[in-house]
């Protein structure tokens, strides 16, 4: 074999097959070191949104669960709460992977919504919120970002939101903090829904909290049940307090 | 089943560099992946073959360095090899700890042939 390129040759230089035209392979591999974060397309665009946010003086919530936990629920009822204390700049995306329902309901209160479908995707991303954004005015406003009902994928992707909230319902069991500890790592504040219905269920709620907390000693509780509107004064005094400093927590 | 998405930006970022470099065949991508970012690398490692596989660098392989987590307590200190998220420090029992490795997801680099001297 040629020792320069290993092209099999045992009678001919490699430097006499180049001058003689003669094909032949070369071993001639070289490595492109990248190193860069799959994800930094999408976080790079996630800061644009959150310094287009700040800048606005608007506060983002990302709003992820399971599906059925009640989040669409829980946003009608933030948004009448807010509403009866006179406050109404809000504005709201909704992502499903299918229908419009969730934004019908909530433009059904007034409040301006823009429904992403992502059909075959199970996540929002910061490009697709980015530009349903640009359709909404922000403006020293609560923007709520309803991301699609999955406590996998979305827990990957920054979509720019100052505030991470994860809805748990207590019918799904206290111990799932540790079957998707993912979520509740990346969560600034855990909203225990359903509350109503802890005398029907197994679940304890000093369970529940004591899980969340070894995955993420610095997440912050709220207990609502959105159906009964039991709750909601801390809930959205705390959203209030952080649209009043422009800051998250 | 976000790998999928996650390999198709593999493919995007890889372009981008093959472009940048002028480069020639692709041979192979090697991607990091920590054992709790969050990615099943199998089913990304599956995923990307299958998208390099449609798209302009057919042939080339798939190539995971997986990186053993690593945490640290922030009470006492100790070092070691988390198997969850939840894990308590095994000294000390606190779950006030940092991860320090085990969460990377990079497109750590690529082989290409060059096509330089070919006759």
């Amino acid at each position: 074999m040629c020792s320069t390129c290993g092209c099999g040759n045992r009678e001919m230089s490699h430097e006499e097959m180049h001058r003689r035209g003669l094909p032949h392979t070369h071993d001639t591999a070289v490595d492109i070191a990248v190193e860069q974060d799959i994800l930094s397309d999408n976080n790079r665009v996630a800061r644009e949104n959150r310094d287009r946010w700040s800048a606005a003086g608007c506060i983002a919530i990302n709003l992820v669960s399971s599906p059925g936990s009640g989040k669409t629920t829980l946003l009608e009822q933030t948004i009448v709460y807010l509403g009866g204390q006179g406050f109404r700049r809000v504005a709201v995306i909704e992502g499903d992977q299918h229908t419009d329902h969730d934004a019908g309901r909530i433009r059904r209160l007034g409040v301006p919504a823009v429904q992403i479908n992502t059909h075959n995707g199970c996540h929002l991303d910061a490009r697709m919120v980015a530009a349903a954004a640009d359709e909404l005015s922000v403006n020293d406003s609560l923007l709520f970002i309803e991301n699609v009902g999955n406590l996998v994928c979305p827990a990957m992707f920054d979509l720019g939101e100052h505030l991470r909230v994860v809805v748990l319902s207590v019918t799904e069991g206290d111990d799932k903090p540790l079957k998707y500890p993912y979520m509740f790592a990346g969560a600034d504040v855990c909203v225990v829904n359903k509350t109503d219905l802890l005398p029907y269920v197994d679940s304890r709620l000093d369970r529940l909290k004591e899980n969340a907390l070894k995955i993420n000693p610095d997440i912050r509780f709220f207990e609502t049940s959105a159906t009964q509107g039991t709750g909601l004064d801390a809930w959205c005094g705390f959203l209030c307090g952080c649209l009043e400093r422009k800051e998250a927590i | 089943m976000h790998e999928l998405s996650l390999a198709c930006s593999v493919v995007e970022l890889v372009g981008c560099e093959m472009h940048r470099h002028g480069a020639g065949t692709l041979r192979s991508v090697e991607v990091t992946v920590g054992e709790l970012s969050g990615v099943d690398s199998e089913a990304f490692a599956f995923s990307l073959q299958m998208v390099l596989d449609r798209s302009a660098y057919a042939g080339a392989r798939v190539s995971l360095t997986r990186v053993t987590p690593r945490a640290r307590c922030t009470l006492c200190g100790t070092c070691f090899e988390p198997t969850s998220l939840y894990m308590p420090c095994p000294q000390c029992g606190s779950h006030a700890t940092r991860l320090v490795a085990g969460q990377e997801f990079r497109l750590a680099s690529l082989t290409v042939e060059t096509d330089e001297d070919k006759p």
